[in-house]
């Protein structure tokens, strides 16, 4: 039994899937850790992702460029980060609406173009390959670790790259301590000269930028094709863990790594003898969830002026 | 102060348009898969068009079919649409049919009362968790004739279909009992429902037959869309030694096939042919029978001879099969196929059997 737990094959599976599962749930959790900080809940996310997603995979099936799937994915989900935040900064409007109507909109209409790009036919247009992986000389052979953290696609690089950078980018430079500023006080930054509609904006449009690439990355990294099913969850999912890293990057990271963690083994546990029924496994991710957010969560509520729009003069 | 309206605005703006395009969406262009040179109508787009103001001498037999999925989901949905098409093919202009799909199940019960107060004659609900739907729309519509996929229940006008796939599946686990090096095969299913769990002791049992040593290695999705799931689940099998995997059921074989072509291990379909979704590595697909049923069925009501108030099981004999070994005939060994065919032709005969199991316990 236990020796099914502990061979090498197994263990490289296990991470493996692990980072397969955490990779755009990072990438979208930072976004949103983004646009959060700096007052602006964009529930819309999850509705990005979709759009974001058909957007990189219709790109790169008719340009045959990863790149362009990506950069189109991106500016696809800087659009809708627009759109939210021109109802958040321009019209003061409810965010948790606008973000619910931003999710429904992308939906449909990412089945909408599907279709009139596609068409229906029995041929699926599929990408002939997803995104190559790179493998770093010296470090990839390492057993175990090397397979599943050294030979990644450059992507699963960049996310582990942003997550300090966007941590150093918040503590050091003072564009990030405005963000913050403009989501703790926006009344305060405000006096002190910062523009906090600006701020809010561009901030914004970065959470739909990434939010875009994440979705991108399913179709052209990990699924090579699109169904409206691929990027079901991963914007909730997201939300759900950047509430559970407590608007941090290292806890974001943290958390997608326990959730794609306790998801490979979900898998893994029904191929082992275990006399486990399959619902009880498939429960395990959301359970291990729910222990984590009641026993170390505490005290974490977000930036202050989260969703509460801004509204310079009251006359 | 001019916020509120601004807003109420731009929020109803959003709202409509939101609502709009996802009400777009479903709808499916006119499909381009009907064969052209048909006189007939391709299936119409629009399930509230008018039905034309003077009739032609001979009614043509009005069927509507409600799906759960889009009707190129490679999988379940498609394999109806496919036996629609079927009906289409062989009785010409004599029948009309529309469809809806991605209807939602609590929408379907509506669609259904529309349907039926637009006159369809046969309605077709192409989902099995759709029970209280079908079973009030075919009750207050006791004058039209319903049929349900993969129901329990029937009605005085309503016939179920039922996939009786444990014969085909027995055939496949036959087939991945010899070709297996390992003694490791897969299966990933979606939830464990009597339909799923025929498929699945009728390849446990050809398997077990063909080679007793071998062990069968079962995931669950618990979710019949879940196609990241179930193509993480297969990439788990994999490593865990299996190199033969049996996607059993739901669109989610999608990722099914396409974890087992990504690591080339050699994979088996279900519900319709599935070999050009992952050409390199599907050797056949365990078929359930709904393309050349749905026509049986098509026909029968049209002459006034569905088996209303009875079960349709769609055996070997009804239209489930193996599918064709297309490009990958090589890699079943000739003695393999011949036994197959023999143990087709036991089951069609009569002297073999295979049980109906519907649940684990």
């Amino acid at each position: 039994m236990i020796e099914q737990f502990t061979s090498v094959v197994f263990l490289t599976g296990f991470l493996a899937s692990m980072i397969r599962m955490a990779t755009p749930i990072v990438i979208v959790a930072l976004g949103e850790m983004v646009t959060e900080r700096s007052g602006i809940m964009n529930l819309g996310i999850e509705g990005i992702v979709w759009i974001g997603a058909f957007a990189g995979f219709a790109t790169t099936i008719l340009t045959g460029s990863y790149i362009w799937g990506f950069l189109v994915g991106g500016i696809v989900g800087i659009l809708f980060g627009l759109i939210m935040s021109v109802v958040a900064v321009e019209f003061h409007g409810h965010q948790i609406v606008a973000g619910l109507g931003i999710w429904i909109l992308c939906n449909g209409l990412s089945g909408l173009l599907n279709r009139s790009i596609f068409g229906i036919s029995t041929e699926r247009p599929t990408i002939v390959a997803t995104l190559p992986t790179i493998p770093i000389p010296g470090l990839s052979n390492i057993p175990i670790i090397g397979e599943t953290l050294f030979n990644q696609n450059i992507i699963v690089y960049l996310t582990i790259l942003a997550v300090p950078l966007i941590n150093f980018f918040f503590k050091e430079i003072s564009w990030g301590l405005n963000i913050d500023a403009v989501g703790e006080q926006p009344r305060a930054a405000d006096a002190a000269g910062l523009r906090v509609g600006v701020i809010r904006t561009l901030s914004a449009c970065f959470g739909g930028f990434l939010a875009g690439i994440g979705g991108a990355y399913l179709p052209l990294a990990l699924y090579s094709i699109y169904t409206n099913d691929i990027s079901t969850g991963l914007g909730w999912m997201a939300i759900v863990v950047l509430v559970f890293g407590k608007w941090r990057p290292w806890g974001i990271l943290g958390g997608a790594l326990i959730f794609g963690a306790a998801n490979a083994l979900k898998w893994r546990l029904q191929n082992t003898d275990l006399p486990l029924p399959y619902q009880i496994t498939l429960m395990l991710p959301y359970l291990v969830t729910l222990v984590m957010v009641i026993f170390f969560v505490r005290g974490g509520s977000g930036p202050s002026a989260l969703a509460k729009p801004f509204v310079r003069s009251e006359n | 102060m001019k916020t509120p309206k601004a807003f109420l605005l731009l929020a109803s703006l959003v709202v409509i348009l939101a609502l709009a395009l996802n009400a777009c969406a479903p709808a499916p262009a006119a499909p381009t898969e009907a064969p052209k040179a048909e006189p007939t109508k391709a299936p119409m787009t629009e399930p509230t068009e008018a039905p034309p103001a003077v009739e032609p001498p001979s009614e043509p037999f009005r069927v509507a079919m409600v799906l759960g999925c889009k009707i190129d989901d490679g999988d379940w949905c498609q394999a109806g649409y496919e036996g629609l098409e079927e009906a289409i093919k062989q009785f010409g202009d004599k029948i009309e049919t529309t469809y809806t799909e991605d209807t939602t199940i609590p929408d379907m019960e509506k669609v259904m009362r529309d349907f039926a107060t637009e006159g369809y004659d046969l309605i077709i609900c192409h989902s099995s968790i759709a029970k209280e739907g079908i079973m009030n729309a075919a009750k207050d519509f006791p004058d039209t004739q319903f049929v349900w996929t993969d129901g329990d229940e029937t009605l005085p006008n309503l016939a179920v279909v039922r996939s009786m796939t444990q014969e085909a599946s027995y055939l496949a686990g036959l087939i991945a009992g010899k070709l297996t090096q390992s003694n490791v095969v897969g299966m990933v299913g979606a939830m464990d429902i009597p339909s799923t769990h025929r498929g699945y002791a009728g390849f446990e049992m050809g398997l077990k037959e063909a080679n007793p040593d071998a062990k069968l290695l079962v995931n669950w999705t618990g979710d019949f869309v879940d196609l990241k799931g179930a193509k993480e689940a297969t990439l788990s099998q994999i490593e865990a030694g299996a190199d033969i995997i049996h996607g059993n059921g739901g669109s989610l074989n999608l990722g099914t096939l396409q974890g087992a072509s990504e690591k080339n291990v050699l994979a088996i379909g279900a519900v319709r042919d599935q070999y050009n979704l992952a050409p390199s590595v599907v050797v056949t697909s365990v078929e359930w029978g709904f393309k050349k049923g749905f026509a049986m069925i098509i026909g029968e009501a049209m002459e006034g001879k569905l088996k209303v108030g009875d079960f349709y099981d769609l055996g070997l004999a009804e239209g489930a099969e193996l599918s064709d070994y297309h490009d990958n005939a090589s890699k079943v060994p000739d003695d393999v196929k011949a036994l197959v065919e023999q143990k087709k032709k036991d089951i069609l005969s009569g002297t073999l059997e295979i049980p109906n199991i519907e649940s684990g316990s």
